[in-house]
């Protein structure tokens, strides 16, 4: 799920390989077009197989070089990885009498001599100091430690992601790897290597294929246009963020789950169900600049919703649905929980955001504005203008989307942000060593806590970032603590699973929460603290009797 | 009768709030142009609720900015969506208190309770004068919100992104290559050229293309069509002859056309003695697009002998992007009055690795030659 136009992006562009322009399939030096021997596809494994069979029998000074694409993180290999690995190799190859195949599983293998020229042509070291003279990859014997800087940002520390033989000693392994990957061709499964299901239960070069950049404009115009029409309730989510507290459940002092926003926004899963008709409508996630522009013009619906008080027909509007001032319900008065909603810097420079400002703040509403970090880049002078506006107003203002690369790369902290929101990853948990500390240094300098960790999936994800001072989160592992005390206190739990609650909570419209017998619980995300438990709201003090 | 007079005025006042509107752009065009020095203010009453912007609370914001009308050169201009903009030259420090207060008074209640600063915007001309472009073209719905937000009309939208993009793929685009000079300051004080930047004249190309679009009126659009325009560029290049001779440039690429196979056959292509020689600009927005990438493409890069420098970076993202961090070769510093803070030296980095850019004048390159910046971009140092 996700609330928020720009929380569900990475996953997509991940899944679809993110880049934009460039060819399908092969890459500039496809099967058989360069004379020097490059072969793909299935048919490459008993290719190359043959090949290494013909290989042994002058072994010396041959070499064999096998790169392991298949066991790059997902969704790496993506089409760049193997275009250029296979230029490198190639590049090799055509120096050192070799030859290139690329497998079925995306694995390269480069049969070729050891020795050569082993010197970049053409080299002048005019320009650059030693320390960054360029290397050009025609040495076989550097290639590892190139391929190895390349790819470490999509490996694991503890994959090997090069094999290098020697095919006068390790003549046996080569062919031992290249006959399992035969066997794999011909629908066997092989004994000595792993090939992820993901790379053979489909077609690799369909996987690997960049995405079709003529269709992503014309998808983006409709995505926006859904966006701009569809009912709000059916295309906007909400999600609580909450703030760990240091007490113990029903202690003394501040509850443990406190929750501190909620955030609001369009859900892309929704929008593209709205676009099914539509073939590849990833894509438009996929290409970063197109979802901005396609976010921008979210944002005008976003801010007419919101501004509008009511309806033609009487009814309260969005802001009233989303974030309500008081409670009748309640006994113990509560503030109510912050909104964020996600904005462009256009749009807050918008008089439609300046109308909104005045409604929040003649009603009282706390309003948090999370700014995505490519959006406070790509035009940083109006981002600063956008800056003041929400000083002017009184709202905080949330740097979204910062991924883990991001906080190593750049230091984003110094826009100086109310909250920035790191993107969890799985990826962070197998960092190399110096990364982690370059991470956790940053995070330190961005200060803990003004940190959310959003897309907290898991209960690893908590964990890390607790270890590391963070003290704020925001994801489905979140969503899933919330719904499981509100099943705690809820009186009528026992007709609710968790899964009911945790979507209910999700829900904008009052057709999305149907079903729920507690609405003051579920406005409030989380039961009131101990000391306030009891005294109303249709909640019990026992856990005893939760529903499934 | 009296229903179609009713009707029909309101209309005949939004004429006339175009026709101020339109008369406001022209003097500040004027002002811009001839350096003329005003003050001016802004009354946002755009920004206040419907029900606060009938006639009569227009009349009465016009009569609390009567001290103003007594400044000198005082002109005042009322815009088709109630806001209202003061001009007048030199001091005027009580009328404008006292406007400023008499606002508040009729506008800032329990009701509204909006703050002053909200309906009040102090600009001075020519420093402010595009800002109140900006206020009077969006009144008047010519220029959208900077963005696509709003209910007008775009003026660059994916359809004709992808009417362009197909247009580029078969224009002769070599007539729009333009050169510009990268000059190093010698020890006597002498520039001369390091290496040529070679890019697009994208405002020619478009407006050569589709006249009745501007592309940079949406900057994420316009970063996508760079990639095409990337492609374009680097066919050109890798034309057969087209670098023979040629000395070091530099070439604006995306992350992504660094990994695009137009970018192999370009590396392929070019010329031995020009391998080390050859610098690709990035923009920072499309760095943390996609950090992956990013980092793949740069040591890729670095692999092939090019040096990589983060382009454009004003002098407020400067703390925000360390070139250690980013691994990155150079970074070209846009020069601006900001660039004169005081805490702008501590944020510098190695001035051997800064380019300052659009060094237009002496001020630019005293400040840069200050700081020990050797390598300049700007008119003030193409003639060499």
């Amino acid at each position: 799920m996700g609330a928020g136009v720009g929380k569900e992006f990475n996953n997509l562009a991940q899944s679809f390989g993110g880049q934009g322009p460039g060819l399908q399939g092969l890459g500039p030096h496809g099967l058989g077009t360069n004379g020097l021997g490059a072969h793909a596809g299935p048919a490459a494994a008993l290719l190359v197989h043959e090949a290494v069979m013909r290989s042994r029998r002058a072994p010396a000074g041959r070499l064999a070089l096998v790169l392991h694409l298949s066991r790059l993180v997902p969704p790496a290999p993506r089409p760049y990885h193997v275009r250029i690995a296979r230029s490198l190799l190639q590049d090799t190859a055509a120096r050192h009498e070799g030859q290139v195949f690329t497998l079925a599983n995306a694995d390269m293998i480069l049969l070729c001599a050891a020795s050569g020229s082993g010197v970049g042509e053409g080299m002048s070291d005019t320009d650059f100091p030693p320390a960054s003279r360029p290397t050009l990859a025609t040495d076989p014997a550097a290639l590892p430690a190139i391929l190895l800087r390349l790819l470490r940002a999509d490996m694991k520390p503890t994959d090997q992601l090069v094999s290098l033989w020697r095919l006068d000693e390790a003549a046996d392994e080569v062919q031992a790897y290249t006959r399992a990957r035969l066997r794999e061709a011909e629908g066997l499964p092989g004994r000595e290597e792993r090939v992820p299901a993901r790379v053979l239960g489909q077609s690799t070069m369909g996987m690997l294929a960049d995405v079709d950049i003529a269709s992503q404009t014309l998808l983006a115009d409709a995505m926006a246009e859904v966006a701009h029409q569809a009912p709000m309730p059916d295309i906007v989510q909400r999600q609580t963020a909450i703030l760990l507290g240091a007490g113990t459940p029903g202690g003394e002092g501040s509850s443990v789950l406190r929750p501190l926003f909620r955030e609001v926004g369009f859900s892309i899963a929704a929008l593209q169900a709205r676009l099914a008709g539509e073939s590849h409508t990833g894509q438009v996630a996929a290409d970063p600049f197109l979802f901005r522009h396609v976010a921008g013009r979210m944002d005008s619906r976003m801010l007419r919703e919101l501004g509008q008080d009511r309806h033609p027909d009487g009814s309260f509007g969005l802001l009233d649905e989303l974030a309500p001032a008081s409670d009748a319900e309640d006994e113990v008065p509560v503030p109510p929980i912050k909104l964020h909603i996600n904005l462009g810097v256009p749009a807050i420079l918008s008089e439609m955001f300046a109308r909104l400002a005045i409604t929040c703040a003649r009603r009282g509403l706390r309003i948090g504005v999370e700014i995505n970090l490519m959006d406070a880049m790509i035009d940083p002078e109006a981002f600063a203008r956008a800056r003041r506006v929400l000083v002017e107003h009184r709202m905080d203002l949330v740097l979204d989307g910062v991924s883990h690369a991001a906080m190593m790369l750049s230091k984003p902290w110094k826009v100086q942000p109310d909250l920035l929101k790191l993107e969890w990853s799985p990826r962070i948990l197998d960092l190399p060593e110096r990364d982690a500390a370059m991470l956790q240094a940053a995070i330190t300098q961005a200060d803990p806590a003004r940190v959310v960790l959003q897309r907290a999936e898991t209960e690893a994800a908590l964990r890390w970032g607790v270890a590391r001072g963070i003290r704020r989160f925001q994801g489905r592992h979140v969503d899933a603590m919330l719904g499981a005390s509100r099943l705690v206190a809820c009186a009528h739990a026992g007709a609710c699973t968790l899964r009911q609650c945790v979507d209910r909570a999700a829900g904008t419209g009052a057709f999305a929460r149907a079903g729920c017998r507690n609405q003051s619980l579920l406005r409030r995300a989380a039961p009131a603290p101990a000391s306030q438990a009891g005294t109303g709201m249709g909640t019990r003090p026992s856990p005893a009797g939760v529903g499934a | 009768m009296i229903s179609m007079a009713r009707r029909r005025e309101p209309t005949a006042e939004l004429v006339t709030h175009r026709q101020e509107a339109a008369q406001l752009i022209a003097y500040l065009h004027e002002c811009k142009i001839a350096g003329i020095a005003r003050r001016a203010c802004v009354v946002h009453l755009a920004r206040l609720p419907a029900d606060w912007m009938r006639p009569h609370h227009l009349r009465l914001a016009r009569d609390a900015l009567q001290p103003l009308a007594h400044a000198d050169r005082a002109r005042v201009f009322t815009l088709p969506n109630r806001s209202i903009v003061s001009i007048w030259r030199g001091p005027a420090d009580g009328a404008v208190a006292e406007s400023r207060a008499a606002i508040a008074h009729l506008f800032v209640d329990g009701e509204t309770p909006v703050s002053p600063d909200l309906l009040w915007e102090d600009l001075e001309i020519p420093g402010s004068v595009d800002r109140l472009l900006l206020v009077a073209e969006q009144s008047i719905g010519t220029r959208p919100p900077a963005a696509p937000v709003g209910d007008g009309g775009q003026t660059f939208d994916p359809a004709t992104l992808q009417a362009l993009e197909a247009l580029l793929t078969r224009a002769d685009v070599a007539r729009f290559v333009r050169r510009h000079p990268v000059c190093a300051r010698g020890p006597h004080g002498r520039f001369t050229v390091a290496w040529e930047r070679r890019m697009l004249s994208i405002d020619e190309l478009a407006e050569s293309l589709t006249p009745a679009h501007a592309p940079k009126t949406d900057k994420w659009l316009f970063l996508r069509l760079t990639r095409t325009l990337d492609r374009r560029m680097l066919a050109l290049l890798s034309a057969p002859g087209e670098l023979a001779g040629a000395g070091p440039f530099a070439i604006n690429l995306n992350v992504a056309s660094i990994l695009a196979p137009g970018f192999l056959r370009f590396d392929e292509q070019l010329p031995v003695g020009l391998r080390g020689h050859v610098t690709i600009d990035l923009q920072p927005a499309d760095i943390l697009a996609d950090p992956a990438a990013f980092l793949f493409a740069r040591d890729f890069a670095r692999t092939r002998g090019y040096r990589l420098m983060l382009s454009d970076v004003p002098a407020n993202l400067l703390p925000v992007l360390p070139l250690d961090r980013l691994g990155l070769d150079l970074l070209m510093l846009q020069w601006s009055a900001g660039c004169t803070r005081p805490e702008m030296r501590s944020e510098l980095p190695d001035p051997a690795r800064l380019v300052l850019s659009q060094a237009h004048d002496a001020e630019a390159i005293g400040w840069g030659i200050s700081v020990g910046i050797k390598l300049f971009q700007g008119r003030a140092v193409a003639d060499g």
